[in-house]
């Protein structure tokens, strides 16, 4: 009996077609990860309460509005933009809030003045009752930012001259309105 | 001087009469046989399937099904036998348990063809296949491969063999002497 | 009247084999191949990792990271037919879209930590330490080897999701991602 067989090699060299795919390492493309951070704004929380109290307005000998109005300066701590910004301020005359009529001849019922918020722009934003307009009153930043942003009042004036006397009421108003906006 | 040359010679002497006598006539009988015998002419043969795994790490049917060879034999008795034995292809390279979701074996059917007569085995099946008788036969033995599988796992990575084997069988036609 | 005697050698005439029983004959066809080394990653079950919004928008938390759940990603079906196999995770830090300076007190960097586990018995795990600015956004870690040929469904979780110095985020789209590699283990 004759038995033929022939040992072989394992594996033939150049023999094998491998498919272009296979490989003994392979890798995911990339996977991506992401999200999304809102532009937004938070205006803070205002220290020394919320309301700048001028006391009595006038000079009682006199009648006029005092010279020596000020008040000490509200800070808005904790704001911030997440993005590029803008501050503007609003402010409206203080007015006699009872004695709404038209005030007689020599009298005034309102007071102007500046408000100004700063710490927020290289330039302060400035609104001033009295202009007819205010392109200070909007100040822009250029990028994201947190800071404390101060509002102050000053530079009083009897609206139609200081030659006029303030009629009496109890309580005269105005309101001083901060806003950051995220900018376009 | 006499020289003697002597003839060996082995070869029978046929016929042959007595010389120098009155006429007789002797009959030598020649007996001989021929062995009931098979043989195969050509040498082994190699079927070098290649990558046998697809993009998928699975067996490809296609590398090894279809797959054949020819082999040339004869057998010169009436009661010759052909049987074939497939043997599956085993990893030679991976030693260690196989893990789950793997197989380190190919299996598959091999079909021996000589006069026209099929013997076929199954590399599952430890040994031959069912003999088929050929009988007086010269020519081509064409092995063929079909049915490969894996079990549907994927394939441990290595060089893979196994082989078919041929077996002519001449057996006895005549009966012994 | 002589006689010759002729001893024939009956069977001298028929050379060679003396009469046998059988005479079989094997051949056989030998049957090579090989299977090359092979890993193949399972198509990850989701095309990117999506988050939303990372800030908290309200409570004293307003501009900060949000509290962000754990994030999995199954890789099905990823195998390896031979011995010897590790994991790499790469991955970046997500930085905001915007790449100029940030301010005091922002951040465009979100830090998380990556793993991959159902591999080898030790998984691969880093966390990224990027910094407010953005400087330094990809950590890079392999695991442990895989002794043995494997098939497993591969899960890759995204936890930890921390900026540097609890700042401010700068608004905008945030993305980082994750590249997972499997293949042979690299011996040092």
């Amino acid at each position: 009996m004759k038995t033929f067989t022939v040992a072989a090699a394992a594996l033939l060299a150049g023999t094998a077609s491998v498919a272009s795919a296979q490989s003994d390492t392979d890798a995911t493309t990339p996977l991506p990860v992401i999200g999304t951070v809102p532009a937004l704004c938070t205006g803070g929380t205002l220290a020394g309460g919320d309301a700048f109290d001028l006391g009595v307005l006038i000079d009682v000998n006199t009648g006029y509005l005092r010279t020596d109005l000020s008040t000490e300066p509200k800070v808005l701590t904790g704001s911030f933009c997440s993005a590029r910004s803008t501050i503007s301020v609003v402010a409206t005359p203080i007015s006699a809030q009872n004695f709404t009529a038209t005030p007689p001849n020599g009298f005034s019922r309102q007071v102007d003045y500046t408000a100004t918020a700063s710490g927020w722009t290289p330039t302060a934003a400035v609104y001033n009752t009295a202009d007819a307009t205010h392109p200070a009153a909007t100040q822009q930043r250029d990028a994201a930012f947190t800071g404390d942003i101060t509002v102050s009042i000053g530079d009083f004036s009897t609206v139609g001259g200081n030659a006029l006397r303030m009629v009496a009421d109890p309580s005269y108003r105005g309101m001083v309105t901060v806003t950051l906006a995220v900018a376009d | 001087m006499k020289k003697t040359l002597l003839l060996a010679s082995a070869v029978a002497l046929a016929g042959f009469a007595a010389p120098a006598m009155a006429q007789s006539t002797g009959t030598v009988s020649i007996d001989g046989s021929v062995a009931d015998r098979c043989l195969f002419t050509t040498d082994s043969q190699t079927i070098s399937a290649g990558e046998l795994a697809g993009t998928d790490g699975k067996l490809d049917t296609s590398k090894l099904d279809g797959q054949n060879r020819t082999l040339v034999g004869w057998c010169n008795g009436t009661a010759a036998t052909m049987s074939v034995e497939a043997q599956p292809l085993l990893n030679v390279d991976f030693t260690g348990t196989l893990p789950s979701g793997f197989n380190d074996r190919v299996d598959y059917t091999a079909t021996a063809t000589a006069n026209s007569l099929d013997a076929t085995d199954d590399s599952t099946v430890a040994g031959a296949g069912t003999a088929v008788n050929v009988g007086v036969f010269s020519g081509d033995v064409k092995v063929a491969l079909s049915g490969s599988t894996a079990g549907g796992n994927l394939l441990v990575a290595g060089g893979y063999q196994g082989q078919v084997l041929v077996t002519l069988t001449p057996n006895v036609s005549f009966g012994a002497p | 009247m002589k006689r010759c005697f002729i001893s024939l050698a009956a069977l001298a005439m028929v050379p060679g084999v003396a009469y046998a029983q059988s005479d079989t004959d094997q051949q056989s066809v030998t049957l090579q191949g090989n299977v090359a080394s092979l890993c193949v990653l399972g198509a990850p079950s989701q095309s990117s990792i999506d988050l939303g919004q990372l800030v908290a928008t309200s409570g004293t938390r307003v501009g900060r990271i949000a509290a962000i759940g754990d994030q999995h990603v199954t890789l099905p079906g990823s195998f390896c037919n031979f011995a010897g196999t590790a994991l790499t995770v790469s991955s970046d830090a997500m930085l905001a879209a915007d790449s100029s300076a940030v301010q005091p007190g922002f951040a465009r960097a979100v830090n998380y930590t990556s793993s991959v586990d159902n591999w080898a018995s030790t998984p691969p795990t880093v966390t990224t330490a990027a910094t407010a600015g953005g400087g330094t956004p990809n950590a890079t870690g392999t695991g442990g080897v895989e002794p043995l040929p494997k098939v497993a469904d591969l899960d890759l979780s995204l936890s930890s999701f921390t900026v540097p110095s609890d700042a401010l985020l700068v608004a905008g789209d945030y993305a980082g991602s994750v590249t997972i590699t499997l293949g042979p283990a690299v011996s040092d």
